[in-house]
């Protein structure tokens, strides 16, 4: 209460000074700022806790040096789990209306399901004002809307084809350029070697959205806050779907299950050649194929026509939670770990390899220079950002993600494993989604 | 003993209830109104649009039609004919073993057999996980020292049962070999005595005597066995990523109930996913004391 009336008078204080210094020129909209400011710095001035959850490896560096900036403020940064783990937590929590952090790491393909869960704070107001500016539109467009600011973006996903050099020059071939050319390059690593495959199949879901996303599907629309436009099994997705699904059928891709130990053993022992991964991909393979260091490479996305396209796979924001008692101090915290500049580097390092979003991270030096001795000193990072500069633009996201997945995995996946038909697959997700979104209380069009 | 006065008795009674208040207490806020409050909700229904609307047992018909829960209730019931009976035989042995005073060193066979029960949950699934690795897990990686084709555990959903049924024998057959021998120890020793008198061996003494007396202990871990099966949770939820299509979000009632709650948002179908599969356990639970009762058993419960 007290501080709310402080604030007041702080505001009431800007506010005069505002009208005053509008005669000398100075535009209301820095006064504003200056208020913020102010009650960003009052926040940090007060010793306050907050909790703050996240799987990202590394985050506890960002964290330390936030700490040391602003001492008065305590971080119990807490790893909840990772991805939808985490998500669970935090539905259960908006559900129970207690148990949450304050700031939380969201991946930008959920920020509308937990808008719509109404779980994201505003923090436009505590927030630079040149904040939405220093990252690409297409980034700054998925954590904003015309009344505020809902995250801030940490990392993004663009994909590339992370592959063998090693055995494909030994069996006389090239990176594949195109997915026509995988597809033949699959049968003839299989057959030159029944242990070695081109890659697994794409058994993850938004691993596999992304290659959707690069093919061009465009499956969600919001035509109003009430009403979406729902279209998954356009042609783009039965193509992609029906090539992996013929792969599998044609007996030249394994089947494993991701994310197992089993998975990364598949990487160490050269079981798995290529993995059209997103940037993040160059951290996981690095650990999980320790024995085959200085024979992995980065290669753009194989395409479907001659245009260089991606897809994006991932991407991380730190959102302030909309039950914080500490909404400025968060906003400052959540800011600062993705934007503060030394900050944000130390994300794209060991042990972290986030792919940056700040434009001024992006193009800087030291980022691009990177060239790690995993991947035989060539300079990933320069070539994950010329695949950044053709990610598809335009990817809306459901506010129902996590349940187009999961129907994903039964309809679509369920089917290519099994060998069904693989368009009959998909047509089945769409309905089955549609039929969700209809029952949650969407108007549904699928144009 | 003098008859106790009318108000003796009744400080007594206020006595006895101030013992079992604190469980009371907990058994009210933990079980009680939980149970009354899902079964509230389950009859609204909330959506992401729209606000929340009561609509009588709506929910209850779709879950009636809903494939998705018929198979997750299949299969609970396939498992808890598969695993239920091995694990029970496994506990009984052990238990009479162990009683019999044949074995060498009985404590280490107790501790032995008991021990995996004291693993928690979610690390015996990771070993667990490990063992039944596609390429590199442990069993695949002696069968191909042998020569034999490696095995897909999870090949399909009942290939996937018996994996699991294997994991969840380890983990509980020692918690109900615990139940039935504290049952032994308080049989009373003066009929083997006389047994073996009469010149009954260990084995004859343990499967005339000793096992018909054990049959309350039987069906106080049947009971918890039926329990135990229909809510199925832990391992195909922690397992889900060695197969995600098999141990998928409707492997068991309450992994889809889980699924439901928190993927999909549906809270309101949720708790009446997990309402009904209460009134099923009862069910069952009230059909085996019924069938027990009627084969003459004498109930611990």
């Amino acid at each position: 209460m007290s501080s709310m009336k402080k604030r007041g008078v702080v505001l009431a204080v800007v506010s005069t000074l505002a009208a005053s210094t509008a005669i000398l020129g100075l535009s209301t909209q820095q006064a504003q700022a200056a208020a913020q400011n102010a009650a960003v710095t009052k926040a940090l001035n007060t010793p306050t806790t907050l909790t703050f959850w996240s799987w990202l490896p590394g985050q506890q560096n960002e964290v330390n040096l936030f700490q040391a900036t602003y001492p008065k403020i305590k971080v119990k940064l807490v790893n909840v789990g990772s991805g939808g783990t985490e998500y669970n937590k935090i539905k259960a929590g908006l559900a129970a209306k207690s148990g949450l952090p304050d700031v939380a790491q969201v991946e930008f393909q959920y920020l509308p399901t937990f808008k719509v869960l109404n779980g994201l704070a505003n923090i436009k107001p505590y927030v630079a004002s040149d904040f939405l500016t220093k990252f690409p539109q297409w980034i700054s467009d998925q954590v904003s809307d015309a009344k505020g600011i809902y995250a801030v973006p940490q990392d993004s996903g663009p994909m590339g084809l992370l592959y063998r050099s090693d055995v494909f020059t030994k069996l006389g071939l090239a990176a594949p350029k195109t997915w026509a050319e995988f597809a033949t390059d699959a049968a003839k690593i299989h057959s030159a070697d029944a242990s070695q495959y081109i890659s697994n199949m794409v058994m993850d879901s938004g691993n596999m959205n992304g290659l959707y996303w690069q093919a061009g599907a465009r499956p969600f629309h919001m035509n109003s806050a009430t009403s979406i436009n729902i279209k998954l099994n356009d042609s783009a997705t039965k193509q992609v779907t029906k090539f992996w699904g013929d792969l599998v059928a044609a007996g030249n891709l394994p089947v494993d299950p991701y994310w197992t130990s089993d998975w990364n053993a598949a990487f160490n022992k050269g079981k798995y050649l290529s993995w059209p991964s997103a940037s993040w991909g160059l951290g996981t393979v690095t650990s999980a194929a320790a024995d085959t260091s200085g024979n992995w490479r980065a290669a753009p996305l194989p395409t479907w026509s001659s245009t260089p396209v991606s897809g994006s796979w991932g991407g991380s924001t730190v959102a302030v939670m909309s039950t914080t008692k500490n909404l400025a101090a968060a906003a400052a915290l959540a800011e600062f770990v993705n934007t503060n500049p030394t900050a944000a580097f130390a994300l794209t390092q060991a042990p972290t390899f986030d792919f940056p979003v700040m434009k001024s991270v992006l193009g800087s030096d030291g980022f691009l220079a990177t060239a790690p001795a995993f991947y035989g000193g060539q300079k990933v990072y320069q070539a994950y950002s010329a695949y950044n500069n053709t990610v598809g633009k335009n990817y809306e996201w459901s506010p129902f993600q996590d349940q187009v997945y999961t129907l994903w995995t039964n309809d679509v996946l369920d089917a290519i494993l099994k060998k069904g038909d693989t368009a009959a697959a998909v047509d089945k997700w769409q309905a089955d989604t549609v039929k969700y979104a209809k029952d949650q209380g969407y108007t549904v069009t699928t144009k | 003993m003098v008859s106790m006065s009318a108000s003796s008795l009744k400080s007594t009674k206020r006595t006895g209830l101030f013992f079992v208040l604190p469980f009371f207490l907990i058994f009210v806020l933990l079980l009680i109104v939980p149970l009354v409050y899902s079964g509230f909700i389950s009859l609204y229904k909330k959506g992401l649009i729209g606000g929340n609307r009561y609509v009588g047992f709506e929910n209850y018909i779709t879950m009636i039609h809903d494939p998705q829960w018929v198979s997750s209730v299949g299969r609970v019931f396939l498992y808890f004919f598969l695993q239920v009976p091995i694990m029970l035989i496994i506990a009984v042995f052990a238990a009479l073993a162990i009683d019999s005073g044949k074995l060498r060193f009985p404590k280490f066979f107790r501790i032995a057999i008991f021990i995996p029960y004291a693993v928690p949950a979610i690390i015996g699934c990771i070993i667990w996980g490990y063992i039944y690795g596609k390429n590199y897990g442990f069993l695949n990686q002696l069968l191909g020292y042998l020569h034999i084709h490696h095995v897909d555990w999870w090949g399909n959903s009942t290939q996937a049962l018996g994996s699991i049924s294997a994991i969840v024998t380890w983990e509980f057959a020692g918690y109900n070999m615990i139940i039935l021998y504290a049952a032994l120890k308080g049989l009373s020793t003066e009929l083997y005595e006389a047994a073996a008198v009469d010149g009954a061996g260990a084995i004859k003494i343990a499967l005339r005597i000793k096992l018909p007396q054990l049959y309350p202990a039987i069906f106080l871990t049947l009971i918890f066995s039926i329990i135990g099966s229909f809510q199925l949770f832990t391992e195909p939820q922690t397992l889900n990523l060695q197969a995600p299509t098999v141990l998928n979000n409707y492997f068991s009632p309450n992994v889809y109930a889980y699924s439901v709650a928190f993927q999909g948002q549906q809270l309101n179908y949720a708790a009446t996913i997990s309402f009904s599969l209460g009134l099923i356990i009862a069910f069952f639970a009230i059909i085996a004391t019924l069938v027990s009762r009627r084969r003459g058993g004498d109930s611990l419960l």
